[in-house]
């Protein structure tokens, strides 16, 4: 941040909110006004040294409700839209509408579960390699992100896939899977690994173990997500349904949003939880997240009492390498272990969604964090 | 009346100070303010104390009650959690509900008090049965289902036949819009929908009431004598009747204002207006929930606003009734 700015309005606070004394920009445009929560006025930056900008005015409109666009797009108020959690419903509603098109793209952020280990059934890797194997992560796909896709278009729904890295998206050069046959669907294998944890099949279809609070009584696991969320409830229930199949007894049991992040998920007060994480090129990020969790000043965000020397020692050379390749390779052999300790399990990418109207030319749809306006300075009014 | 205004005024301030204190409690007491912030994953215990310590969540309550009120009654609304101050917002935030409200208020009396007048007038009439159906179903509909109704088939509908935007569906205007005569229309096209929102689901209880109290008004004894006089229907209506029948309607009115705020604040969520309703909302929903400073400067506002126009409502009786004298 320029210093002489900084000098002027204060380092600590000055740059928390717009106003002229921080009006700066070396782009092509510039910030003319800001309205917390409502709108942010772009125009052409006069002192830019490149070429010309071909709009006069650039308004992001921040819109609390994505049900308030349909109308705003068919009125001509609103050019593109980008709904946080894109739904078939809203995709279909901006479908019908003339001049203006729509994109999918798969994003950084991507959905999992997580295992508690301090559940003494959880803590044996035969159970989570179960539940790993016996999830249909395919028919989840299938069922609640591909139909996203296929309403921009039916072609598309092949775009939708599974997940098989933590550290490194598919849309990211270093992706490797790295999952081996720790997550290829096979619920035969899941109860055979189950029966060798010391469970065995009860009347009523479901596992009941030979040890622990649960012995003698059927084996069941409670998993919790945010509540009022159409996706995340979509993969509850797929998720029961595939663990019935294998004869573990899931209770849904959701929170909303403070209380999970807040206390349930710190405190590791659940047995499974799911949740997304947003990725980022800088993979370091996901070292506390995985890092042993007996070493609390670093490791805040494992909550899954999750701990391997090996990962650690890795994370540490990795985060010391300044060679991106050396780096992705080290990463990716840390997520290998990941999938041979089955800490978590990946379940795919959120896709991204895009609206916008075919009279403007060089709108391109770019689903990373720095979003459509990446190349705002190419936008222009068709003829 | 100059001393029944000064007394209506007192007691009002007293109303005031008691309505704070228990609301301040309950806003306080009625969530975690530091859930959200607890929520977010990258965010240290550390961060969280110095977050509490920050938002005074250390003090006890009447403490931070006292810190509140003694800020308010110097105009100073504290700050809200983001670091901005809540007093310099709430000015032009309501300024912009009022471009709501106001002309919503206003279309709603005239529309209401002469449809009530109509349908008294010509009871059991076509424009009797009609009026009342309507009234009825726009009372029973919801806020927010006119309003996208409205969205669909009015706003969309005249844009697209017209190929540029006429009537406006998200925002209070067009932000960068300059010379006074364009930020004036451009407020008023934004302005259309909101305002049919609000008068829609407002006149007809009104309506309603008009009818009902002029119908009353009709039937009583000194109303027979002035027709026995031989004095004109319309004088008879206008002068005589009319004047006693606005009393019950002006009680409703002062009344339903605070109700009509309240609509005001979904109306400004299905729309996006920039308004006091749209600041309470974000206080309640936003990063700290309850962001206590945004959420009373609200209450506070809303309030004074219900006890000013009661007093209005008392005023207005003194001037309608003959019988009514304060003392």
């Amino acid at each position: 941040m320029p210093a002489h700015i900084a000098e002027k309005v204060g380092f600590n606070n000055g740059f928390q909110t717009f106003g002229p004394a921080v009006k700066v920009s070396g782009g092509p445009y510039e910030i003319q006004s800001y309205t917390k929560g409502e709108d942010l006025v772009e125009v052409p930056n006069p002192k830019y040294w490149g070429p010309k900008t071909h709009l006069s005015k650039i308004v992001y409109r921040f819109i609390l409700d994505d049900s308030q666009d349909a109308p705003a797009i068919s009125s001509g108020e609103v050019d593109i839209v980008n709904p946080v959690i894109p739904s078939v419903a809203y995709a279909d509603s901006i479908k019908s509408i003339p001049n203006f098109a729509a994109s999918v793209l798969p994003g950084l952020e991507f959905q999992h579960v997580d295992f508690n280990e301090s559940n003494p059934y959880l803590a044996k890797l035969a159970v989570r390699e179960a539940i790993a194997l016996g999830t249909n992560r395919t028919q989840m796909i299938q069922r609640i992100v591909a139909p996203i896709f296929s309403t921009v278009n039916p072609a598309d729904a092949s775009k939708a896939q599974v997940l098989n890295n933590r550290i490194y998206m598919p849309i990211q050069p270093p992706y490797q899977n790295t999952s081996g046959t720790s997550a290829t669907f096979d619920p035969t294998k899941a109860k055979q690994l189950l029966k060798s944890a010391g469970m065995t099949m009860g009347s009523d279809g479901y596992m009941q173990p030979s040890f622990g609070p649960l012995k003698g009584k059927d084996f069941s696991l409670s998993i919790s997500t945010t509540s009022g969320v159409p996706v995340r409830q979509q993969i509850e229930e797929l998720f029961q349904a595939n663990m019935k199949a294998i004869g573990i007894k899931i209770n849904i049991q959701n929170y909303d949003a403070s209380t999970l992040f807040g206390t349930v998920g710190p405190k590791g007060e659940f047995d499974l939880i799911e949740f997304a994480w947003v990725s980022s090129p800088f993979a370091s990020g996901n070292q506390p997240i995985y890092c042993s969790y007996t070493n609390t000043s670093v490791c805040g965000e494992n909550w899954d009492h999750y701990a391997d020397p090996k990962v650690d020692s890795l994370f540490n050379q990795a985060l010391s390498d300044l060679n991106p390749t050396t780096d992705a390779s080290l990463y990716n052999q840390i997520d290998g272990l990941l999938w041979k300790d089955m800490a978590t399990l990946p379940l795919f990418e959120n896709p991204v969604y895009y609206g916008y109207s075919t009279k403007y030319s060089n709108l391109v749809p770019n689903p990373t964090s720095v979003g459509i306006p990446w190349n705002a300075q190419d936008w222009a009014l068709k003829a | 009346m100059g001393a029944y205004i000064l007394r209506r005024l007192g007691a009002g301030i007293l109303v005031m100070a008691v309505a704070t204190f228990l609301l301040y409690l309950l806003v306080s007491v009625s969530g975690n303010p530091l859930a959200n912030l607890m929520a977010n994953p990258h965010i240290s215990p550390a961060t969280i104390r110095a977050a509490r310590i920050e938002l005074h969540l250390n003090e006890p309550l009447l403490q931070r009650y006292w810190t509140w009120i003694t800020g308010v009654v110097h105009g100073d609304f504290g700050i809200s959690t983001t670091g901005q101050a809540v007093g310099p917002q709430v000015l032009p935030r309501m300024w912009v509900t009022l471009q709501m409200v106001l002309p919503a208020t206003a279309i709603a009396i005239v529309l209401g008090i002469g449809l009530g007048v109509m349908s008294a007038v010509r009871q059991y009439s076509i424009l009797d049965h009609v009026s009342t159906a309507l009234a009825y179903i726009l009372f029973a509909t919801p806020v927010f289902v006119i309003a996208i109704l409205l969205k669909d088939f009015l706003a969309v509908k005249v844009d697209t036949a017209a190929g540029h935007p006429i009537l406006y569906t998200i925002g209070q205007n067009n932000p960068g819009t300059t010379g006074a005569w364009s930020v004036f229309v451009d407020a008023l096209a934004h302005d259309v929908l909101p305002v049919l929102t609000l008068v829609l689901i407002t006149y007809a209880g009104w309506s309603r009431y008009q009818r009902a109290s002029l119908l009353d008004v009709q039937n009583s004894d000194y109303i027979r004598l002035a027709r026995a006089k031989g004095l004109s229907r319309r004088r008879v209506l206008y002068v005589h009747a009319l004047r006693n029948a606005l009393i019950p309607v002006t009680t409703v009115i002062a009344l339903d204002f605070a109700g009509l705020l309240g609509g005001a604040l979904i109306t400004e969520i299905v729309y996006g207006w920039e308004g006091m309703g749209r600041f309470f909302y974000e206080g309640l929903v936003g990063p700290v929930t309850p962001d206590v400073n945004v959420v009373m400067s609200y209450l506070v506002v809303t309030a004074a606003l219900v006890i000013a126009f009661n007093i209005i409502a008392d005023i207005a009786y003194g001037l309608l009734d003959p019988r009514i004298r304060y003392a």
